[in-house]
């Protein structure tokens, strides 16, 4: 069985040779599409196709499937990356105003509303509308008036027809059959949570955002030991390298984005710097085992190291640092892009000292340096397709000179470890001799080493440098995993710093063994109010999420990071849950906060936690005068913030507005007066289990404190 | 109840007491149907049927009292959107019916009686919601709430600072604070607390919740209207429950049997129509030291009555009597704005809603806490729509909602009453309102 996508070398068919058999879908295509665009083998003549492909470069030409699926999947990730994971798009629910109802018949269910201008969006018939009485008597503070979802009809420019929804309740509907007017059309309850974030990444995650970091198998392998714990994203691991039996390193040669950066990288500048070029094999040639071990090591330690070398997290950081506030300065206005760091800095350098490699060698990252590669290449050792090259071989070269992973020996056999499955060298074999078939079938396959390769078995000192290699490694991986925690964050001491991490992260020190640090989530979070952690945490936090609310504040429909998080360090929670999550508690320092210090009229944190929904902030009354009776003296003192604890999830939008105006805009205070704060008793941070539980709960033994 | 509004037809649950020719004949035919307790309906044009009881009518407008679940609700539709009317049975031709006060008020009047057994029927029930309210506060607060709190201010102790500080200012506590009073009165046995917790549910029912039938029990039950004489506060919350629930009679009843009256009696008295009592009562008031106050009332009362001209004067001597000393303290200055920003929209009240181009406009005004912001639809000469948009009003709530009402109801501001008790906040709407269109002149 054959397990051939490449383009054989065009040469003429001889009576007396047996070339291989044109494929089932040449010949379909060759029905269907002009003669010209097909090679012919009796004359050699090249068709149009193979023009194009020969025009596009050689490894285009000799493994075209290759090439499109590559194209494919770097596009694909980039769509996930600059789309999927953009949330800008996202509007909030929408509403049409002054609409008047010209029938309203209860009995025959049938309700018409008017208006001159026909209705601004689109709805669908059949689809569900909410329509809220907006006449001023409908107002009142002890009337909760109730929106009522109905069944659209049919709209038109003149007006639209609907039927109460089953859904409706009777007594809001008859006191909405009460109104001449006006009456507004929602597409979703308007008192309801706004859930816009995380509607408009449901809607166009229909393949998970964080697709290619879960198929990286060091993320998920390597975050499952340091935690010791399930990562659910070992399912997509053991899928993709079940894939890999068949398809020995596919995952390297088909579908890594970095992979395929790095040969737009090489082909754009590593083809025209020549003077970096090493030749021969150097100490490198098995770094990238040594550093998969070394990662390995120190996660067994607790310390995840991977997300500095794994291959898609460097990727995605990488565009997150480089190209994505690019994207969102050009589009929101340059203010909105947080500024840059050491940490930003570093991550920035790793990238592009990993694209740079690529000067020395074209994929010198992949072929020798990647530990994700490393995974795949020993997964290798199990797979059940190989490489083969016939008895016909002519020992031309061709083939060792356009592998891009150096996996041909110089006898022209494969090196098994390092072969990607490209089929590059298949397609410029001029005698067809490369076939990619079944590891056990029998070929009359050509002599090993022979011409001589010169390659010595792993001898004395082979094992010798081996072993010294796995030593230092270990070595390596200790000293990290010590290095981090003496550097790092230090969690038992009772003054550590304790961070404000994203809703629905995991405890910190399993967050900080689990986070990968690959930057899906400040991607997904809109006006990054999750940011990269410098040396703050020392090396133990770097890169991880925090919450700087000075900054922004969580949006109440979002949950966008838990969405995109490839490891479940911020678990993906629905937004009822994430509304409830605590991330941490906002404190008031009313030595500072304007009306508690007696200095002047604000209530920004109230308004803002009110519209956001929580109601987490309450007025209380300071600095009442009280006249001579003892009664308190109408119109003296001021209306001060006073925390709710029970309701406040530590959002930060308090903070935000705070700072925002109070700091930056009026310059009143040097901090803002309102500050979130995470750790003991100020968050929620669970493995498992429901956060709408947990807050029932403390309202219940908050309950039963109070008397009465 | 103004004279203008005589003409207006005004349908009672006391049928008796119509005063028009049609009247007799509607009797009848009631009796002889045997349906007094039969329901009216409005069938509007939408085909919506409006079934409870009609307040008032004329061929202008219909004012219907319907029942909808548990609720009562009070809805006023223009006789262009009536289909059809049927009181007692009958069907009432609207075109047929006279024109009343073009000034339509929406206030009906009620008999003394009927006040008082509304009052009986209603004061003792909780609310709707008071069962879903969950009894929330400060287990440190002392609920034996002596009459003057020891020591300083503590909000976290004191049951009256406590609503001063906590309840008060947030609408959301609002609840809360009845639930948490009547269950003090439950578990105590003191008379002295049981009148407190009375008098401070009459204030909360009164200022906050605008519930005038339990305002108005509470005090009575606190005894309020036999002797006011040591709470004149109380008495004109009670005097204006009356108002509100229809009784100008009973309101200046009460009024005249307080022997100490406070510096709202000239508002309420202004809002009844009597003017002349009230710039006497202020211009007596204004010697005990609190001029600035009394003026700004009873320039509030000329400007209710019309007397345009009388109440700018007084908005100047408002301005005038601040004394110099004082001028820099809170209150003083919020009296100077007030005055200053009546004085600036005084003299747009007698712009007519006609001389307004369609449009929608923006203006603010000086309210109790800062700029209260007031968005007007205008639209074929009527008033459509008026909003406040953006207020930090939070200790009377109750006057965003129901000023802008008064004035869409009334397609005026000259003679909108201000809701007592959040006067400050009304007038800053009435004002925005009037400069607001002034700029679409």
């Amino acid at each position: 069985m054959r397990f051939d996508w490449f383009l054989p070398y065009l040469r003429k068919a001889k009576p007396d040779r047996d070339d291989r058999s044109i494929g089932a879908v040449r010949r379909m295509a060759a029905r269907v599409f002009p003669a010209s665009w097909f090679s012919s083998r009796d004359t050699k003549l090249r068709g149009r196709i193979r023009k194009v492909l020969r025009w596009l470069g050689p490894v285009w030409y000799s493994s075209p499937l290759r090439r499109l699926v590559q194209a494919a999947c770097f596009t694909f990730f980039l769509w996930q990356f600059l789309w999927v994971c953009w949330p800008y798009d996202a509007q909030p629910g929408w509403q049409s105003t002054g609409w008047t109802p010209s029938t309203f018949d209860l009995t025959a269910q049938q309700i018409e509303i008017v208006r001159e201008q026909p209705l601004e969006q689109k709805v669908s018939v059949g689809g569900l509308v909410f329509l809220r009485d907006d006449s001023a008597e409908s107002v009142s503070p002890d009337e909760d008036v109730q929106s009522v979802p109905f069944i659209v009809r049919s709209v038109s420019d003149a007006g639209i027809q609907l039927t109460p929804s089953a859904e409706a309740d009777a007594t809001s509907l008859e006191l909405l059959s009460l109104t001449i007017g006006p009456v507004s059309v929602h597409p979703r309850d308007p008192a309801s949570w706004p859930s816009h974030y995380a509607d408009n990444l449901a809607d166009k995650e229909d393949v998970a955002a964080e697709l290619f970091l879960s198929i990286d198998p060091l993320v998920s392998l390597s975050t499952g030991i340091a935690s010791r714990a399930w990562v659910w994203s070992l399912v997509s691991a053991a899928v993709i390298l079940a894939v890999c039996v068949f398809i020995p390193r596919g995952f390297c040669g088909y579908l890594c984005p970095l992979g395929t950066l790095i040969d737009l990288f090489d082909w754009l500048v590593g083809s025209r710097v020549k003077r970096f070029r090493v030749s021969g094999d150097g100490w490198w040639v098995h770094i990238k085992y040594y550093i998969l071990l070394g990662v390995l090591v120190s996660a067994c330690f607790g310390v995840l190291l991977s997300g500095f070398v794994a291959a898609i997290p460097v990727i995605t950081r990488g565009l997150l640092f480089v190209v994505a506030p690019f994207q969102n300065g050009s589009a929101n206005g340059w203010h909105q892009v947080p500024p840059i760091h050491l940490g930003h800095f570093l991550s920035i350098v790793l990238f592009i000292g990993v694209l740079c490699l690529g000067l020395m060698r074209p994929r010198f990252w992949c072929k020798y340096v990647c530990p994700s590669g490393a995974v795949f290449s020993l997964g290798n050792l199990l797979r059940v397709t190989e490489r083969k090259v016939e008895s016909s071989c002519i020992h031309c070269n061709k083939c060792v000179e356009i592998c891009p992973f150096d996996a041909i020996k110089p006898d022209f056999t494969t090196r098994t470890t390092d072969c990607t499955f490209c089929q590059t060298c298949g397609g410029v074999c001029p005698t067809q001799a490369i076939t990619f078939v079944g590891r056990w079938a029998t070929l009359d396959l050509k002599t090993v080493n022979e011409p001589p390769t010169h390659e010595t078995h792993l001898g004395r000192r082979g094992f010798l440098s081996a072993g010294i290699g796995v030593a230092s490694s270990v070595a390596a991986g200790v000293a990290a995993a010590v290095t981090t925690k003496s550097f790092g964050a230090n969690l038992d001491a009772p003054d550590s710093l304790r961070l404000v991490r994203p809703p629905g992260s995991v405890p910190e020190r399993e967050f900080l063994q689990m986070c990968i640090r690959c930057g899906e989530c400040f991607k997904a979070c809109p006006s990054d109010v999750l940011q990269p952690l410098g040396f703050q945490q020392g090396l133990e936090g770097l890169w991880t999420p925090y919450v700087n609310a000075d900054w922004a504040g969580c949006a109440s429909s979002c949950n966008g990071c838990g969405q995109v998080c490839p490891t479940g360090a911020i678990r993906a929670l629905p937004l009822e849950e994430k509304r409830h999550a605590r991330m941490g508690l906002a404190f008031i320092n009313v030595q500072t906060c304007l009306p508690h210090a007696g200095i002047e009229a604000c209530q920004l944190c109230v308004d803002e936690c009110t519209s956001a929904g929580y109601n987490a902030i309450e007025f209380t009354q300071v600095g009442t005068e009280v006249d001579d009776a003892g009664q308190p003296i109408e119109g003296t003192g001021f209306l001060a913030p006073l925390m709710i604890d029970d309701k406040c999830v530590g959002c930060g939008l308090c903070q935000t507005r705070c700072y925002g105006i109070n700091v930056s805009q009026k310059k009143l205070l040097d901090a803002s007066a309102i500050i979130i704060k995470a750790g003991t008793d100020h968050e929620d941070r669970m493995l498992s289990g429901s956060y709408v539980q947990l807050r029932a709960t403390e309202a219940t033994r908050n309950a039963s404190k109070v008397g009465g | 109840m103004r004279s203008a509004s005589s003409l207006k037809m005004e349908v009672s649950r006391m049928k008796h007491t119509r005063k028009n020719s049609q009247t007799a004949f509607l009797i009848c035919i009631a009796v002889l149907a045997n349906a007094a307790n039969a329901e009216d309906v409005a069938v509007l044009k939408t085909g919506s049927l409006v079934t409870g009881t009609v307040l008032t009518y004329d061929s202008a407008s219909v004012s219907i009292e319907a029942k909808v679940g548990t609720r009562t609700v009070t809805r006023k539709y223009p006789a262009s959107q009536i289909k059809s009317l049927t009181i007692d049975g009958v069907e009432i031709d609207l075109a047929k019916v006279p024109e009343g006060d073009s000034g339509v008020s929406e206030r009906v009047n009620r008999s003394q009686k009927e006040i008082q057994a509304g009052i009986d029927r209603v004061g003792p029930t909780q609310p709707d919601w008071f069962e879903s309210t969950p009894l929330d506060y400060p287990k440190t607060l002392d609920l034996t709430w002596p009459e003057k709190a020891e020591g300083p201010w503590d909000s976290s102790k004191n049951v009256g600072q406590y609503i001063w500080d906590r309840i008060n200012p947030n609408p959301g506590k609002w609840r809360d604070g009845i639930r948490l009073l009547h269950h003090i009165m439950l578990t105590t046995q003191d008379k002295a607390l049981s009148q407190r917790v009375m008098l401070t549910l009459g204030g909360m029912y009164h200022n906050l919740h605008q519930d005038y039938a339990r305002s108005a029990y509470w005090y009575q039950q606190a005894g309020i209207d036999k002797n006011a004489s040591n709470r004149p506060q109380a008495g004109l919350h009670l005097a204006d429950c009356y108002w509100q629930l229809g009784s100008k009679p009973m309101a200046l009843a009460m009024l005249k049997s307080m022997s100490s009256k406070p510096y709202g009696a000239i508002k309420l008295l202004g809002d009844l129509g009597e003017t002349k009592d009230a710039l006497d009562m202020a211009e007596r008031f204004s010697k005990s030291g609190e001029a600035s106050v009394c003026f700004l009332y009873a320039g509030d009362a000329c400007r209710v009555a019309g007397r345009l001209k009388d109440a700018e004067d007084y908005y100047r001597k408002a301005i005038a009597a601040i004394n110099p000393d004082e001028a820099e303290k809170p209150h003083r200055k919020r009296d100077k704005a007030r005055a200053e920003s009546s004085l600036a929209a005084i003299k747009f009240y007698t712009l007519d809603p006609k001389q307004v181009k369609d449009g929608t406009y923006a203006s603010s005004s000086i309210g109790y806490e800062a700029e209260v912001k007031v968005e007007v639809v205008v639209k074929d000469g009527r008033i459509e729509d008026v909003r406040v948009i953006q207020h930090r009003e939070k200790q009377f709530y109750s006057s965003i909602t129901d000023t802008p009402k008064k004035i869409v109801a009334r397609q005026s501001f000259k003679d909108v009453d201000a809701t007592t008790g959040a006067t400050i906040t009304s007038e800053a709407i009435i004002n925005a309102t009037a400069k607001a269109m002034a700029g679409g002149r």
